[in-house]
Parts: C-alpha cells; sequence; structure tokens
C-alpha cells in the first residue's frame, strides 16, 4: 500500500478528518506511512494525531512511519522533543 | 484595510487606556503605597499592554513592557519599594510607552526622532534595572521569604540542581475546542527565555474508539531558563487557566520538589522520574536515591492542597503571592463582566441619531402647527402624542452623548503631581462632582481652558510653602476642581487657596494698558473680570508654564465658544475661584419664543424666571437708550432693549414685555415686543461666519419653516454689561 | 432662464462635466485644459460668472431671517431644507449699495472650501442668465486694476460674444475666514 500523504494543514481543523483517514487504512489491515511532504502548517492538535497514531498503529501491531517532514515540521517536533524517525519507542 | 490594521485601531484606544489607568494607579500608590487592589490592577494594566502588543507583534513595546512588568512583579513580591522616586520613574516609563504606541501609530509624526527615542528608552530600561537590584538572575528559592512550612528546610541538601525552572502542564479536553493551541504557548514560553528541554506527555491519548481528535490529551514538562519571575511564567498560561494544570518548580530546588510534583501528576512514578531525567530536572542518581526513599517510605510526600487551578507547592512561596493570584482571578472575572456591559460607539454614528432626532423634533412641530390651523381636534390630539414621545425620544438620545466630566477631572492629577513637584511646592487635588455629566462635545473643548486655569493657579496662584508657612497658612496648598449642575446649565468651578488677586494692581494695570479710565467707579467683581481682558497679565516674569497674558482672554474666548461663561472672584492673600457656567448640550434646548421688532427669537427656558409687562414709566426711563434698569418687585433690575440692541428702527410704542432671565447670580431683564410662548427647538449652529456674533447662539427652525435666532443670553447680557461699562469709562 | 430650469441645467451641466471623480482641477474646479462650464448671471447690471462645479443649487429669493450686528452684506439666514445657510449680498460685498429685491432676484447656493469641511452659502443675484462653456483660451487673467471688482476677487476674464464676463474667485469672495473676521469687526465696533 502507498504512504498516505498528510495534507497541507495538520491542525484541528481538519483533525477528525485526517484521524478517519488513518482509521480507514488500519481497518483495511494497512500500515500508517505517512509521507509529510505537503505539510506546511501544523498545531498540537496534528501533533497529538501523530502521536495517537503512532500508539493507535502499535496497539495493532501495525507498522508506523512519518517521512519528508519539511524543516520547519522538524523543527516543531525538536521544539516538543519528539522524533518519529527511528522505530516507535516503547510508550507507555 | 485588512482586519490587524482595524484591530489595530482599537489596540492603540486600548492602549491609551490602560496607560492612564496605570498613571492613575501610580499616582494613588504614591499615596497609600499598601493598596494592594491598585497595586494589582498597575500590574493587569501593564501586563494587558503587554500581550495585545505581542499580538500586533510589536516587539519593541514588548520588550519595553516586560521590563516595567518585571518590576512591578517585584514590588508585589515585596522585594522592590515603591518609593517617590520609583513612582516617579515608573510614570516616566508609562510616557515612554505612550511615546513608543504613538510611534506605532502614525510613524510620519515621530520621523527623525528614532535614535532619541530609542536612547532614552534604553536609558529608563537601565534604571529599571538598578532599581530591580539585579542584572536578571531568577529569584533564587532559597533566600525567599519563608510563607509555607517546608519540613525539609534542615535537611542537607543533596546535589543542587542547575538554575532553571521546571513548568509541568497539562491541557484541558477542551483546549482545542477553544481555540487554544498547547503549541503557541509553548513558543510564548520561549520568548522569556530558553527552553531547554520539552518532554510531550502523550499518555493521556486514549484508545482507538475512545480517541475524540478534537480533544486534547497532551501536557508537557519543560524546563526553561529564565530570568523572569514565576508570575511572569504563570500569566504566560493566563488565557488558559481555567483549561490546564499547571505546576512550576523554581530553579535551584531539591529533589523532593520534584519528587512532591511527580505525586501529584496522573502518569506513573517511573514514568514521570524517567521525563524528569531526560528533563535535566533532576540526576538518574538523585532519582534512584529518592526512588528508594520512598518506597522505604521515609519521605513523607507533602499534603496536596489544590489551589484553584494553580497549584503552586515549593518551598517559601509567599503566601501573598498565592492569595494575590486567586485574587486576582476574582477581579479579572469581575472587571470582563463590568465591560461586557459597556459597549463602544462610534461618534459619528451617535451625532447622526441625534440629528434625525432633531429634524423628527422640527416635523413633529410642523406637523402640529398644521394640525391646529385645520382646527382638527382628534389631529391636533394625535399630533401632540406624537409630540411627546418625540420628546421623550430626545431625552434619551441626549442623554447617550452625555459623559461623565470625570475623565477630564482626573487628568489633572497628574499635571497636579509633575507641576508641583518640579516648582517645589506642596499641592494637593481635590475633586468633587465628577460624576457631573455633560455633552460630550462640550467636554472636549472645556479641557484645554480648565488646563490653563489650572496652571495659572499652579504657578501664579500657590505661594512656595515657605512662604505660605509665613503667612500662617499650611504648608500644603489646596487645589480643588468642582462640577455641578444648577438651573440647565453645568457650572465648574476652579478653586485655590494660593496668594489671591490684588483687586487695586489689578485695576492699575488695566489703567496703564487702556482697558479702563482711571476714575471710573467699577465693583469688585468687574474689576476680577477684566483679567479677561486681552493683553492682560499680572505676572511680573513670564514663565513658560504659563505662558504671557495672552492666556485668560483665549480661556474666555473658548468658554464662551461652547455657550457659557467664566468669571473670577478672588480675595487677596485667601485664594481665587474660577467659576465656569456652561450649557448642558450643544444640540436642542427647550425655548421661549418672542418677537422683537419683527424677528423671530428663541430663549432657552431653563433661564426664563418670569415674564412682566414693560409699564409706560419704565419705558421712558430707558427712553432710547439700548440698556437701562427698571423696577422690578421694588428691585433693580438692568434691562437690555432687544430692538435698540439689534439696532432695529424703532417702532411706535406699543405695550411691550420684559423677560427676567438668569443664570447664576446675574438677573436681567430683555424688553422683547411680543411673547410667542414655549416650544422645543434644535439648534442648527450658524457657521463659522457668525462665530463672533454676541449674543446669538445658534438658529432653529420653526414649525412654519421659518428660521428663528437663538440667543445666547449670558453672552449677550455679558456684552451689554461690558458696553454699558465702556460707556460708563468713556465718561457718557 | 427661470430658477428651476437653470437649476436643472445646472445640474445636467455638472453630471457632464465630471465623468469621474479623478478630474483634476485646481482651486476654482477648473480641469486643465477642457472647457468649463460657467453659470452666468446678472449684479447691478454686470455680468457676472462662476464655475458651476462650486454651485449646488438655485433657489428663488425668500426673505431670509435678518441676523442683528452683522455686516451689510450679510443679508441673513434661510432655511434650506432644515439646513440654516446664510445669505450675502454680493453687491454689498463689493462695496456698492445692497441688491434690491427684484422679481428674478435668485439665491445661488455655493459650496465653499472650508478649513474643516465645506460650507454651504448663499449668494443673492439679480436674475440668472445662463450656463455656458467658456474655453481656457477664451478666460484672460483679471486686470490689476481697472476693473470695479477687486482683482483679487476674480479668477479671469471671460469672453463672451465679443463682451467680458467677469469670472469670480469664488473662495476668494466667499472666504470664510474673511467674511468671519469682517463680522467680527462689525461686532467689536456694537
Amino acid at each position: 500500500m502507498s504512504a498516505i500523504g498528510l495534507p497541507e494543514e495538520l491542525t484541528i481543523y481538519n483533525a477528525s478528518a485526517t484521524a478517519a483517514l488513518f482509521d480507514a487504512r488500519l481497518a483495511e489491515g494497512g500500515d500508517l506511512d505517512l509521507d509529510a511532504a505537503s505539510v506546511v502548517e501544523v498545531d498540537a492538535a496534528g501533533i497529538q494525531l501523530l502521536l495517537a497514531a503512532r500508539r493507535h498503529a502499535a496497539a495493532l501491531q501495525r507498522g508506523f512511519s512519518l517521512c519528508n517532514a519539511p524543516a520547519s515540521l522538524q523543527s516543531t517536533f525538536a521544539l516538543l522533543g519528539l522524533s518519529f524517525d527511528a522505530a516507535p519507542e516503547a510508550s507507555a | 484595510m485588512n482586519i490587524l490594521d482595524q484591530a489595530a485601531g482599537t489596540f492603540f484606544a486600548e492602549v491609551r487606556e490602560m496607560l492612564a489607568q496605570m498613571e492613575d494607579c501610580l499616582l494613588r500608590l504614591e499615596a497609600d503605597p499598601d493598596d494592594r487592589d491598585t497595586l494589582d490592577a498597575l500590574f493587569r494594566s501593564a501586563h494587558t499592554i503587554k500581550g495585545s502588543a505581542g499580538l500586533f507583534g510589536f516587539d519593541q513595546v514588548v520588550s519595553f513592557t516586560h521590563e516595567v512588568e518585571t518590576v512591578l512583579d517585584q514590588v508585589r513580591e515585596g522585594t522592590v519599594d515603591l518609593s517617590a522616586p520609583m513612582v516617579a520613574l515608573l510614570l516616566r516609563c508609562a510616557d515612554m510607552i505612550g511615546v513608543l504606541i504613538g510611534r506605532l501609530e502614525s510613524p510620519s509624526s515621530y520621523a527623525g526622532e528614532d535614535t532619541g527615542r530609542e536612547a532614552e528608552a534604553l536609558a529608563l530600561v537601565g534604571e529599571l534595572k538598578a532599581a530591580r537590584g539585579d542584572a536578571g538572575t531568577p529569584a533564587p528559592a532559597p533566600n525567599a521569604p519563608v510563607g509555607t512550612s517546608t519540613p525539609d528546610a534542615g535537611d542537607a541538601p543533596t546535589d543542587p540542581v542547575c538554575g532553571a525552572w521546571h513548568v509541568s502542564v497539562r491541557f484541558g479536553r477542551d483546549m482545542f475546542r477553544n481555540g487554544m493551541d498547547p503549541l503557541a504557548f509553548i513558543r510564548y514560553l520561549g520568548t522569556l527565555g530558553d527552553i531547554e528541554h520539552v518532554e510531550t506527555v502523550d499518555d493521556a491519548i486514549p484508545e482507538k474508539p475512545d480517541f475524540d481528535a478534537e480533544s486534547c490529551y497532551l501536557g508537557f514538562e519543560i524546563r526553561l531558563a529564565t530570568a523572569a519571575s514565576r508570575s511572569a511564567i504563570e500569566e504566560a498560561f493566563s488565557f488558559v487557566r481555567d483549561d490546564c494544570e499547571l505546576r512550576l518548580v523554581p530553579p535551584g530546588s531539591r529533589i523532593d520538589a520534584y519528587l512532591a510534583l511527580i505525586d501529584q501528576l496522573p502518569e506513573a512514578y517511573e514514568r514521570l522520574g524517567a521525563i524528569l531525567v531526560a528533563c535535566g530536572a533532576v540526576t538518574p542518581g538523585e532519582l534512584e536515591r529518592a526512588l528508594a526513599l520512598q518506597a522505604q517510605g521515609a519521605t513523607q510526600a507533602k499534603p496536596v492542597e489544590p489551589i484553584g487551578s494553580l497549584l503552586v507547592r515549593e518551598t517559601g512561596v509567599p503566601r501573598r503571592v498565592v492569595d494575590a493570584a486567586i485574587g486576582k482571578q476574582g477581579k479579572a472575572r469581575e472587571t470582563r463582566a463590568e465591560e461586557s456591559r459597556l459597549l463602544r460607539i462610534s461618534s459619528d454614528k451617535l451625532d447622526g441619531l441625534i440629528n434625525l432626532v432633531g429634524e423628527l423634533v422640527i416635523a413633529g412641530a410642523g406637523a402640529n402647527l398644521l394640525a391646529q390651523r385645520a382646527k382638527d381636534r382628534p389631529l391636533t390630539e394625535a399630533t401632540q402624542t406624537v409630540l411627546r414621545l418625540v420628546e421623550d425620544i430626545r431625552n434619551s438620545a441626549l442623554q447617550l452623548r452625555m459623559v461623565q466630566i470625570n475623565e477630564t477631572f482626573t487628568r489633572f492629577r497628574r499635571v497636579v503631581h509633575d507641576v508641583s513637584q518640579s516648582l517645589g511646592k506642596h499641592i494637593e487635588l481635590s475633586i468633587s462632582g465628577a460624576e457631573t455629566e455633560l455633552d460630550k462635545s462640550v467636554v472636549e473643548r472645556i479641557g484645554d481652558p480648565l488646563m490653563h486655569l489650572v496652571r495659572n493657579a499652579l504657578d501664579h496662584g500657590i505661594e512656595m510653602p515657605e512662604d505660605r508657612v509665613a503667612a500662617g497658612k499650611p504648608a500644603t496648598a489646596k487645589v480643588s476642581l468642582n462640577a455641578f449642575h444648577d438651573s440647565g446649565s453645568i457650572v465648574i468651578e476652579v478653586t485655590d487657596d494660593g496668594r489671591g488677586l490684588d483687586r487695586d494692581r489689578i485695576l492699575r494695570k488695566a489703567i496703564e494698558r487702556g482697558l479702563v479710565e482711571a476714575g471710573t467707579p467699577l465693583t469688585d467683581a468687574e474689576v476680577m473680570n477684566l483679567v479677561f481682558e486681552a493683553g492682560f497679565s499680572t505676572a511680573e516674569q513670564v514663565t513658560d508654564l504659563s505662558g504671557r497674558g495672552v492666556g485668560m482672554d483665549v480661556v474666555r474666548r473658548n468658554i464662551e465658544a461652547l455657550r457659557g461663561t467664566v468669571s473670577l472672584a478672588s480675595r487677596l492673600g485667601e485664594g481665587t475661584r474660577v467659576t465656569i457656567r456652561l450649557p448642558l448640550t450643544l444640540a436642542i434646548i427647550d425655548g421661549f419664543l418672542v418677537d422683537v421688532a419683527g424677528g423671530s427669537y428663541v430663549l432657552p427656558l431653563d433661564l426664563v424666571r418670569e415674564c412682566v409687562d414693560l409699564r409706560p414709566d419704565c419705558a421712558e426711563q430707558i427712553g432710547d437708550a439700548a440698556v437701562g434698569c427698571i423696577d422690578l418687585h421694588g428691585e433693580v433690575l438692568p434691562v437690555v432693549h432687544l430692538a435698540a440692541w439689534f439696532g432695529r428702527p424703532r417702532t411706535e410704542s406699543r405695550r411691550r414685555s420684559v423677560v427676567v432671565v438668569q443664570f447664576g447670580e446675574q438677573r436681567a431683564g430683555l424688553v422683547v415686543d411680543r411673547l410667542l410662548g414655549e416650544f422645543q427647538t434644535v439648534i442648527k449652529p450658524l457657521g463659522k461666519l457668525f462665530a463672533q456674533l454676541k449674543g446669538i447662539g445658534g438658529s432653529t427652525i420653526l414649525g412654519s419653516g421659518e428660521v428663528a435666532l437663538i440667543l445666547d443670553v449670558p453672552s449677550l447680557v455679558a456684552s451689554a454689561a461690558r458696553g454699558a461699562a465702556a460707556q460708563y469709562a468713556a465718561g457718557r | 432662464m427661470n430658477t428651476s430650469a437653470s437649476s436643472k441645467a445646472v445640474s445636467m451641466h455638472r453630471q457632464a462635466a465630471r465623468p469621474s471623480d479623478q478630474v483634476d482641477e485646481d482651486a476654482d474646479g477648473l480641469a486643465d485644459g477642457e472647457p468649463a462650464q460657467f453659470l452666468t448671471f446678472s449684479l447691478n447690471g454686470e455680468m457676472f460668472a462662476v464655475a458651476i462645479s462650486h454651485i449646488k443649487e438655485i433657489i428663488e429669493f425668500g426673505q431670509p431671517t435678518e441676523v442683528p450686528m452683522m455686516p451689510a452684506f450679510i443679508r441673513g439666514v434661510i432655511n434650506l431644507r432644515g439646513a440654516v445657510v446664510p445669505v450675502i449680498d454680493l453687491n454689498a460685498r463689493f462695496g456698492r449699495e445692497a441688491s434690491a429685491v427684484s422679481r428674478r432676484s435668485c439665491i445661488v447656493i455655493v459650496e465653499v472650501p472650508a478649513e474643516d469641511g465645506a460650507q454651504d452659502i448663499g449668494i443673492m443675484v439679480d436674475a440668472v442668465s445662463e450656463v455656458l462653456e467658456i474655453p481656457a483660451s477664451e478666460i484672460e487673467p483679471a486686470p490689476s486694476f481697472g476693473s470695479r471688482i477687486r482683482s483679487a476677487f476674480l479668477q479671469g476674464m471671460g469672453k463672451v460674444d465679443g463682451r467680458f464676463v467677469m469670472i469670480l474667485s469664488i473662495g476668494q469672495v466667499l472666504s470664510v475666514d474673511e467674511l468671519a473676521q469682517l463680522g467680527e469687526a462689525a461686532n467689536a465696533s456694537a
């Protein structure tokens, strides 16, 4: 299955819609491979969505990855002490 | 204009209000430094300015105000005193904020001033820092006054941790729905200092079916190296105080503080420990030791007393700060409730409404007149009803324009404060009747004349403290501003208990300047009012506060332009009082219509006391003159024969009437040809062409469509009096 | 031309002359290069003209309410649809005898620019004549002396049908500041 392209805006405004997208992929039995190349704007709801996606994928033993994060998105990750690079850490 | 520009207009207006409040608070605090409420209001104003400026990216204002806020914060915490020099410094800072705002508002008018202002601002910041007694180090916790019990205060310290704040925040579920973005708050924290580390705590994110992408399950543990105070950090979250749990651990705190923090947080002990280690808040070694102790039950978790949503747990946090925080919350809510009951209206819209009401008044009168002429009783009654309702609307509409004179009066506190300091005099300002209301257009234009009168009092009227004491007066002089309503006018008095005016000296000067002939008999009041003549000044030297003798006559002209009058009373050695009388409104009046030599004129009804016939013997006494005296109920009444005064040809003698008017203490009679009755009238200004016309204060349109002139009675009588005085002076 | 017809003519001409708001006019309403429209009227037997861009309307002469203690050239004030407008007697303004009221007397309502917005002022004229175009080429500067009106009041002399018509500079004739000062002077001596 191809990667899911994340929308330009990863914010509260389309959080539910994007979450539904993830749910659909997981329901089809796929992994959550996200391509962040188009992301221009992100807020905490968007970050939370990625964190939730990672958790939910792990709970279903599916794969999760995030690639092509633009520089601004990466710096937001850095600010929040987050990393989506390597294999997901074991969360509590 | 984009939305930000529109909002900026409101921003500038609101900042000016905040600055006025700050000034007010500072002056009050100078008198009473322990006034907590005012101190909090002061801090709030500064904080609001900083926050709003931040929204617009006015960085310079933000950083300057931040310095002020920091000092104010320390004043609140008791580490800095609000002495008189400090108040003066803060006043200058408030002024500087005003200047910075002004530059943003209209860059062109400040062009070229830039470097000077920058230096000034930096100098002020330097003074603020010096006053703070530090160069920006964070408040060290062990030295802060002890307010709460600290069971381990005497314990041997373990490895001290580095000097950075630990900010722990758990955002509420509705954060996103309320339009808040935690990311923005963290970024804002970044402006307060250096964010050394952030741990995102997403433990609360539920499993799939329960996960709502629009709810917020996030928390953060942040390590922030900053010079900002606790309150400054707390204030960063003030917008979402109700939507989050915020816990702060100050720099230099010991491990127990962190254990206490862990106690309060919902996540598991080990998880939190790991987070804190990751943050650099605690070392792994400490954590191990502490956890071991904990397991043995040796460390007692301190009892948790959540106080509001801000839980502040640390040794040495002054109780006052906590109480103040709670108090602040309460007050902020109160203020918000009060403010939502007020409305900002464009004054153009209000004026438009008043104009329409005015037209309605005239149209109603016209309709009523037609109904009367048609002798249609039901129609006449119907139009009467309409007229009554229109009058009610008129009164309500005019009320909208009424503003308390308080705004104008309180400006003078600062003036008196600054001027008395710079002159080295002790002067106390007392204000009464500040809630007296007057038309907003009058309020706008009375400020300058009042300012001049007050400055006169401060500069020339009040003596130096030594002189006052030598004269047996208290060293502190009193200047008072008083306002009240009196028979349809508003009266404003400016009184001082200074040296008063020397009647003889005034008369001498007047004679010198050719304003009056020597030997002319003048009452004391008339002599005093000579001060208002152009070119008059009794000050021996020209000070730069009040300027030359162009002052008082300009004051009188400004007041007369408002259809008001001004007079002066004084006692040598005791003091002076200047009395200004103004009409309540410039828009609509209840009028009394009279006929003078075929022309219709309207007198303000409020001034009319009675109407009497002009007896033939009195008529003879006046003769051909325009002014004269008659006997009214046994008392002498000065009268103005309006037809003669207006230079109208004299008609054959017939029964004329005298309308007795009174304003203040002045009584006079106006001789008219016919009395035509009462009616409401809308004032139509005559325009600049007629600005200097003495005695006519506007015009109106009668129900018949005819234009009638409105008499400006005080001005008319005053100029009749002057004319008469001039006649006497000329020896006629 | 009777009053309402000339009023209508004025407004028609004004609309025609102002295709857009961007016309570049100098202080007296003359767009560069374009022939300007003028209203001509007579005063004491002489013909005068005023650029129609200043003129708001023309109304019949109704007895104005006199305002006492004002100089003679201020005839009084009138009610113009709810606004109180002063009426100036131009003859008196020019230092001559007050105008006599005749059947053809009219009041020309003119908008005069002032510091704080425009002010409407009515001028009393003996009779209005017509609205006509006078091309800039037919306008000569006012003579520095010799004409019976102060040259400061004249914008120029227009050649119409072989005669000269004095084009008034409304800003000067009806200068609110000057009129107010004259009023003040009259008052001071009252």
